[in-house]
């Protein structure tokens, strides 16, 4: 059972291949997100973090999600030497590098608590495999081209790991450097990183994207992390690991 | 604006353990975030190869046509991030 629904300003898609996976079971993940969006969407006058950012509201006394998320934030920023950071140039607070991995781990996590065992959870490209695909098969995730959209340039598969892709391109550059907020990220495009879930794999794919060429080195030093970074002009660096997930040719012909 | 203050968080279950962070607020902004407490064996689990030495290969990008059930790709979900980047950029005058 496979439905898609926009939430969060994005595509969200939720598989649950198990025979017993139900409508309601789905409905549920849904819920999930909307009220992950009532109240972290900075878009939203009434949301928790714009209550936040107009000081109508203070972190002590917002919900326990938003005391969370900052301080999984702060935890981030300082494994990532500050390249992680929800503090915008402009003063604001802006958690969405964060929380939509962080959202999408929970969702899958809602539906592992339903018993179900083989599911995907997708939001805007970040994913959390668990299990495997209909055909049996480990999941299969495509890195997207970032210089043509409709366009795979890799093929890995997963098996209950997290993936998210950081990058430049679709609707313009989205994340900047926090150390030099004011200089354009131009030189790395796109760099997707494979982590024990997605929650880990989308936070430090967002500061391994800050980082620029150093990006890749960075992970390549996380235990348990791998990348495939895309530059400006179309050269792939990868870690020493990233390829004993890329499923290989002979696979496909069978 | 926030209200001046020094604010510690509760414990906080973070998954794989406990996160507790104090806040500062002067003259009505964020000063300074403390991390009074963090999942600190994960932490050195996760570092723990940070001074292997690192194994990276290079290609050039080429489309697949083989079918997937996933894609992975880069979206503008921080749409903030973009908002105040184009208007930190409109003050530098790029």
């Amino acid at each position: 059972m496979k439905q898609a629904r926009i939430l969060m300003g994005m595509p969200i898609t939720v598989e649950i291949v198990d025979a017993t996976a139900t409508g309601a079971a789905i409905e549920k993940v849904y819920a999930y997100f909307a009220s992950v969006e009532q109240t972290f969407s900075t878009y939203k006058d009434t949301s928790e973090i714009s209550r936040i950012n107009a000081g109508l509201l203070t972190l002590q006394n917002a919900s326990a999600e938003m005391r969370t998320v900052f301080a999984l934030a702060e935890e981030t920023k300082q494994r990532t030497d500050g390249y992680f950071d929800i503090r915008c140039p402009d003063g604001s607070i802006d958690p969405s590098g964060l929380v939509k991995g962080w959202a999408i781990l929970h969702a899958a996590k809602i539906l592992e608590r339903d018993g179900f065992r083989n599911y995907y959870v997708e939001a805007g490209g970040d994913i959390q495999v668990r299990g495997h695909s209909a055909d049996g098969d480990d999941w299969s995730i495509g890195i997207r081209n970032p210089f043509s959209p409709e366009q795979i340039i890799k093929i890995v598969t997963l098996v209950d790991r997290g993936m998210a892709t950081s990058g430049t391109y679709l609707r313009g550059q989205h994340i900047y450097n926090p150390h030099a907020p004011h200089a354009p990220l131009t030189e790395i495009v796109s760099i997707t990183v494979i982590g024990p879930d997605v929650y880990e794999a989308d936070r430090f794919a967002t500061a391994a994207f800050a980082m620029g060429r150093k990006g890749i080195a960075f992970i390549e030093r996380l235990k348990g992390f791998e990348a495939y970074m895309v530059d400006a002009s179309g050269i792939a660096t990868m870690t020493g690991g990233f390829s004993s997930f890329v499923r290989d040719h002979a696979a496909m012909d069978r | 604006m926030y209200r001046d203050g020094t604010y510690v968080s509760p414990s906080v279950d973070a998954y794989y353990g406990n996160v507790q962070i104090k806040v500062s607020v002067r003259n009505g902004q964020l000063a300074d975030v403390q991390f009074l407490d963090h999942p600190k064996d994960r932490d050195q689990s996760v570092m723990i190869n940070s001074y292997a030495m690192p194994v990276l290969k290079s290609e050039a990008i080429q489309a697949q046509s083989a079918p997937v059930d996933i894609v992975s790709g880069a979206t503008a979900t921080s749409g903030a991030f973009n908002q105040a980047l184009t208007s930190v950029l409109a003050q530098a005058g790029n």
